[in-house]
């Protein structure tokens, strides 16, 4: 859990780039140094208030909790006090904090669930108006899961949402939208007279349909008789003569080692050009 | 008595400055440390921003040198010492400033 204790520096160098906030200084809270006499300048201080730790959860598809063995939640209350010079006035206080609190939402990845403040007191000691405020932030730590990912600095998306980016399960990615808009594939290819041959879709299809571009769906031939068939249709764990659904897309059958009562499948006929169509 | 022979006696160097470049004449006058019986804290006082070493001291000076009416952005110079005015006030002898009060802090600038 160093990444907890290494959050207020984070949080301090990353305020420190922002230029919206140019005009403060942030500092971790009781720094080794001296305090400017006299204060001119709007100072905040960083620092932890409170942490929790707890197990981590997650329901399975009967809504039963289980258990992230290797998961911990963390709820970390960062402590903001600002000290503004008497000679800029309360109201300043409020502005401050408003435009960090703003600043941190919004453009930082840290996952803020709370903010809020106390009342503004004066200070003898600083020469300052100090308002307490404080930041609650939520973080799911995975260390097992997202070893992988660099934990350089608590302000990095992937280390508060590491355990959700790496987790597929619940992780939604550019694919994923792009399926949401079109859960299905369109295509075409063509023969290459191979007796089997498979087709990728980019998912595990619940429907395939295959056709021959300008073929009828079937062909009978009168010399041998025999008959041939040009298209098929696959469903769940089912399809039609020469077609079957896999894990990524689906197979296609050809020629007489799949024949059905004299008929042949041709779906994948040297020199024919066939349309398919999956449905998620 | 004559105060100002006093204070070029047994005094120490000073001036007076302003951010705008004025400066005043070189004087004499007074500054002591403040301690614990004037309330204050040997060890400063850590807070939350940094070490304020409360360096507060007791001036005492010229009554042609008016701290009372110079400004909270003037500066005293001593010894090669910055000190910022916290409060100043007039002491009379008669109807006559006999010499200014003050209580002056060590100016410290804000570390990069």
């Amino acid at each position: 859990m160093s990444e907890i204790s290494a959050m207020p520096a984070g949080i301090v160098a990353w305020l420190g780039t922002q230029a919206q906030l140019a005009d403060i200084k942030f500092m971790t809270e009781f720094p080794p140094a001296p305090k400017a006499v006299p204060l001119k300048k709007v100072m905040v201080a960083v620092g932890i208030e409170d942490v929790k730790i707890e197990d981590s959860f997650t329901a399975n598809d009967q809504g039963v909790l289980t258990e992230n063995e290797y998961c911990r939640l963390a709820t970390v209350k960062i402590k903001l006090a600002v000290h503004v010079p008497f000679s800029l006035g309360g109201a300043k206080c409020h502005d401050v904090f408003t435009d960090i609190v703003d600043c941190l939402t919004f453009a930082s990845d840290l996952n803020i669930v709370e903010s809020g403040c106390g009342f503004i007191q004066a200070d003898r000691d600083t020469d300052a108006l100090v308002l307490d405020a404080w930041i609650i932030i939520s973080a799911n730590f995975c260390p097992a899961v997202s070893s992988s990912v660099s934990f350089g600095s608590f302000l990095n998306k992937d280390l508060l949402c590491g355990s959700h980016i790496t987790n597929s399960a619940i992780h939604v990615t550019q694919a994923d939208k792009d399926l949401w808009n079109a859960p299905f594939s369109l295509g075409t290819y063509f023969g290459d007279g191979a007796a089997s041959r498979t087709v990728a879709a980019g998912f595990t299809p619940k429907l395939a349909a295959v056709f021959a571009v300008q073929y009828p769906a079937n062909t009978v031939d009168f010399a041998n008789s025999g008959s041939s068939c040009f298209w098929g249709l696959a469903a769940g764990a089912y399809g039609t003569q020469g077609i079957e659904l896999t894990g990524t897309g689906f197979r296609l059958l050809q020629g007489s080692s799949y024949a059905v009562e004299g008929c042949l499948p041709k779906l994948n006929e040297a020199g024919v050009t066939y349309f398919y169509i999956a449905v998620i | 008595m004559r105060l100002e022979n006093l204070m070029k006696h047994h005094g120490r160097e000073m001036s007076l400055s302003l951010p705008d470049g004025w400066q005043s004449n070189t004087f004499y006058g007074f500054i002591q440390p403040l301690r614990y019986k004037n309330k204050m804290y040997l060890s400063g006082v850590n807070t939350q921003i940094g070490y304020n070493s409360e360096g507060y001291y007791l001036y005492i000076g010229p009554p042609e040198h008016d701290l009372t009416t110079i400004g909270e952005d003037a500066r005293l110079s001593a010894g090669g010492v910055d000190y910022q005015i916290d409060r100043a006030e007039k002491v009379y002898r008669g109807g006559k400033v006999f010499y200014i009060w003050a209580v002056v802090r060590t100016v410290v600038e804000e570390q990069t």
